[in-house]
């Protein structure tokens, strides 16, 4: 009895040696759960922080109103992603935290209407003699077709072409070259971008640290949810990310941004009972020959709560109809 | 002699794993529970002003309300961080003003950062053992998130 109560005992001990190798197990998953969800929140809003300083809008009535007229330009938007960073994880906004930020970026692309940015590793003689993040010049979309090189808007729908002998086309309106869809321009565009990225980490592996690429674009939108590149937009990958936890996170964080048509709100008066009544709905949803004859517009706002401090109250039988501005 | 030790081991076995384990699994399930409810209400927050640019009193008390209902007791600090430009010796350099009272967060202009810090307050001395003995908790709860308002 006494051994059977020896044998017993033993069997206890290894079974809670296992079950505080899984609880051991169990508090990290959750702690790098944690750890994850905040890295992709941070990334998130640092990217999109650093994106809204990179757009610039030639229209000078409307913010955000023509798709056409955005243009997208570097600047220190690196320095604000990395400020940003450095804001979500109480750092001091300091060189020695925005290079420990920059050691995780494993890649960074902001595409425009005609070609795209992409951050490269760029060595430094000058100062220290080390490797820093600069975006390269701009790099238009390009598709080869084996005797002709075509270059595209993917926005305006327009394009130039190079042909084998050296001749330069530049049709001045909009529509692709006979024989090419927009999804093929698409195909070619992501296609391009994840290749670059590809090059770009290879670079940065050979000569630091290392970055797994498990990242594709596709050329529509797939399944899972992935988006292709098809305008002006931001994708930024983080890997490996030393300050977001107390082990290394492994697992590539990715945000992204595009521009989209923001949807203003239209303020109007409405005669009822002989009585100028202040409205507002959403641009799109007036009918056209309505507009200056029963309802007369008086501003435009960004979003409702203006509108409505503005003393403006809501038309429900506009705001039930289609916006079809998008 | 080898019989009473064989008890004994016995009981501490059984309380171990009968009454410690469960304990602490649950703890540190309710916990990770905890920290994922604070994490979202944050970024709710954050997404609500980088919607709105506007923080009223409402919408602090109910971040406070929210992020204490998790089961931890937390402080919460939203700041509102305005970015400007000074001129330093003849260097241009840029610095972020905080601003945090609720006159100052009452009306954010677009391009400006809100920042919500939480950190945990009156950790339980159980918890206090768990940090300092058994290394499987990590001690005070603490984490920003700052979103851009545009």
């Amino acid at each position: 009895m006494r051994v059977w109560g020896a044998i017993f005992n033993i069997f206890a001990v290894l079974m809670m040696l296992l079950m505080s190798f899984a609880f051991l197990n169990l508090t990290r998953v959750l702690d790098r759960d944690f750890d994850q969800a905040r890295l992709n929140k941070a990334v998130e809003y640092s990217t999109e922080a650093t994106f809204i300083n990179t757009l610039e809008i030639e229209d000078i009535g409307l913010d955000y109103t023509d798709i056409e007229a955005i243009e997208i330009n570097t600047g220190n938007s690196l320095d604000i992603f990395e400020t940003m960073m450095c804001f979500n994880y109480d750092l001091s906004v300091h060189e020695e935290n925005k290079k420990l930020i920059e050691d995780s970026v494993a890649t960074m692309v902001l595409s425009c209407n005609d070609g795209f940015y992409i951050i490269q590793d760029i060595y430094n003689d000058t100062g220290k003699g080390e490797y820093l993040l600069r975006w390269s010049p701009k790099i238009p979309y390009l598709y080869d077709d084996g005797s002709n090189k075509y270059a595209f808007n993917v926005v305006k729908q327009k394009w130039a072409k190079v042909s084998g002998s050296g001749d330069i086309e530049m049709p001045l309106e909009e529509g692709y070259p006979p024989g090419i869809s927009h999804d093929k321009v698409l195909e070619v565009l992501n296609e391009q971008i994840t290749r670059n990225i590809y090059v770009e980490i290879e670079n940065r592996n050979a000569n630091r640290d290392i970055f797994q690429y498990k990242f594709f674009l596709p050329a529509e939108t797939t399944r899972a949810g992935v988006n292709p590149i098809s305008g002006p937009g931001i994708l930024t990958l983080i890997q490996g990310a030393r300050f977001a936890s107390k082990e290394m996170i492994g697992t590539v964080s990715v945000s992204g941004y595009k521009v989209v048509e923001k949807v203003n709100v239209v303020a109007f008066t409405e005669k009822i009972d002989g009585v100028d009544k202040k409205f507002y709905c959403y641009e799109g949803q007036m009918d056209i020959d309505d507009i200056d004859t029963k309802y007369k517009v008086k501003n435009y706002y960004r979003d409702t709560r203006t509108a409505a401090k503005e003393e403006y109250s809501p038309h429900f039988g506009l705001m039930t109809k289609k916006i079809t501005k998008r | 002699m080898s019989d009473f030790i064989n008890k004994i081991v016995m009981i501490a076995l059984i309380f171990i794993m009968l009454v410690l384990s469960p304990l602490l699994i649950s703890y540190k399930i309710d916990d990770a529970v905890a920290k994922r409810t604070i994490l979202n209400e944050v970024s709710q927050f954050i997404d609500k002003v980088k919607h709105t640019a506007i923080v009223t009193e409402e919408d602090l008390n109910k971040l406070y309300i929210a992020c204490n209902a998790s089961g931890l007791s937390v402080d919460v600090k939203v700041k509102r961080l305005v970015r400007a430009d000074i001129n330093k010796d003849g260097k241009i350099e840029t610095v972020h003003y905080a601003v945090d009272d609720l006159d100052g967060l009452e009306d954010i202009n677009y391009g400006d950062v809100i920042k919500v810090t939480v950190t945990e307050i009156g950790i339980s001395t159980s918890r206090r053992l768990m940090y300092n003995i058994l290394r499987i908790d990590e001690g005070k709860f603490e984490f920003s998130l700052a979103g851009t308002v545009g």
